[in-house]
């Protein structure tokens, strides 16, 4: 779908917004953390959805809104196993949702995906070079099926492709896997890829 | 055991032979079960959107929208001999819970009114349904006892 210079650029954006990301967590868990970007790609839903573990998977997610110049949406994705574990380092207590302490855990996931996802939101729309606001991140816990749902509705493009960055964190031992999704809206998907290089036609 | 069909997002299944439709990871998006137990016709929708007005192409999205699905699914049943169609519905959840809500976000419940207003157009009792809330939702309908059972991650199972 994507030749091998366009997958730099969204790498190396994914990179850019990793970078940001693992500094910041790395001051909030009070120890390094880094971030990694194997690969970038444009991708279907159905491909999207395999990646994550299918639409079962429980997932913790992250999602902002940009607004503007164009509308889009932002996801983070992480299998809830591994933001437990991450959750864990925060709370410095070994965590699970859907126990006793999960409100506590919800609060330390909304910390930490509002970092993760915001770092990544930065670094977007440097590279955008657009008059973007950023909306107040949200949270859920859930099928990633279900989460995924609410990118869907907003971007109905062509084929139901999305700019897909996949992340590795390795913190403490720890190998963490992440998924970060861009849906620009069906009217917004020229002009995000245009301006990154792309001929989504070509 | 009866066949097990998979319903992906935006699709549609319809089903002669006892069987079961199932579909995974539901949302805001709304699970539409139209059957005829009597004579044996099943279906299942997986429902993206209340209105396919915003569609660019009609034929090729009929099971993304509320209305194009649910209309050609019941030409389909009642070209098959259906007579007595009954409907269970599921879905519909606000997924995130945003501070600050802009109208597309409650799509939801915008599914949900559209799917329960194109039953009545369509003269479809409704006879059972678990809509709304802010949990994902994976369903599975058992065609020879009309059995809709509804998985949650944390509210666990319910049968309706």
């Amino acid at each position: 779908m994507l030749n091998s210079d366009q997958k730099d650029i969204f790498k190396e954006i994914g990179n850019i917004g990793a970078g940001h990301a693992a500094t910041a967590l790395s001051t909030l868990l009070g120890k390094p953390i880094e971030i990694e970007v194997p690969s970038a790609e444009l991708e279907s839903f159905t491909t999207i959805i395999d990646r994550v573990g299918g639409a079962e998977a429980y997932t913790a997610g992250a999602l902002l809104r940009f607004s503007g110049d164009i509308r889009a949406t932002l996801l983070f994705l992480m299998p809830l196993h591994d933001a437990e574990k991450l959750i864990g380092q925060l709370m410095k207590s070994e965590f699970q949702f859907f126990s006793d302490s999960h409100e506590m855990g919800v609060s330390a996931w909304e910390e930490i995906g509002n970092i993760l996802i915001g770092a990544y939101a930065r670094s977007i729309s440097d590279w955008l070079d657009l008059s973007l606001q950023v909306s107040v991140p949200a949270s859920a816990f859930d099928m990633v099926g279900a989460l995924l749902e609410v990118a869907l509705l907003e971007s109905s493009t062509p084929g139901n492709m999305a700019l897909y960055i996949d992340t590795h964190l390795s913190s403490a031992g720890n190998e963490l896997t992440g998924h970060l999704l861009l849906l620009p809206e069906a009217n917004a998907f020229q002009t995000v890829f245009q301006r990154l290089g792309v001929d989504i036609d070509g | 055991m009866d066949e097990l069909i998979r319903i992906g997002i935006a699709e549609y299944a319809i089903s002669k032979q006892p069987v079961i439709l199932r579909t995974a990871g539901l949302g805001s998006c709304v699970g539409v079960v139209i059957y005829d137990q009597e004579r044996g016709l099943s279906s299942m929708a997986h429902v993206m959107l209340p209105d396919s007005a915003i569609s660019r192409n009609r034929e090729a999205e009929i099971g993304k929208f509320a209305d194009t699905a649910i209309l050609e699914i019941v030409k389909r049943l009642r070209a098959n001999g259906a007579l007595r169609l009954r409907a269970k519905i599921a879905g519909g959840a606000q997924m995130f819970q945003f501070k600050y809500e802009h109208e597309s976000m409650r799509i939801g419940e915008r599914n949900i009114a559209s799917v329960k207003d194109m039953l009545q157009k369509t003269g479809i009792p409704l006879v059972a349904e678990d809509v709304g809330g802010t949990n994902g939702r994976t369903i599975e309908f058992h065609s020879k006892s009309g059995r809709l059972v509804i998985r949650t991650v944390n509210v666990g199972t319910l049968e309706i």
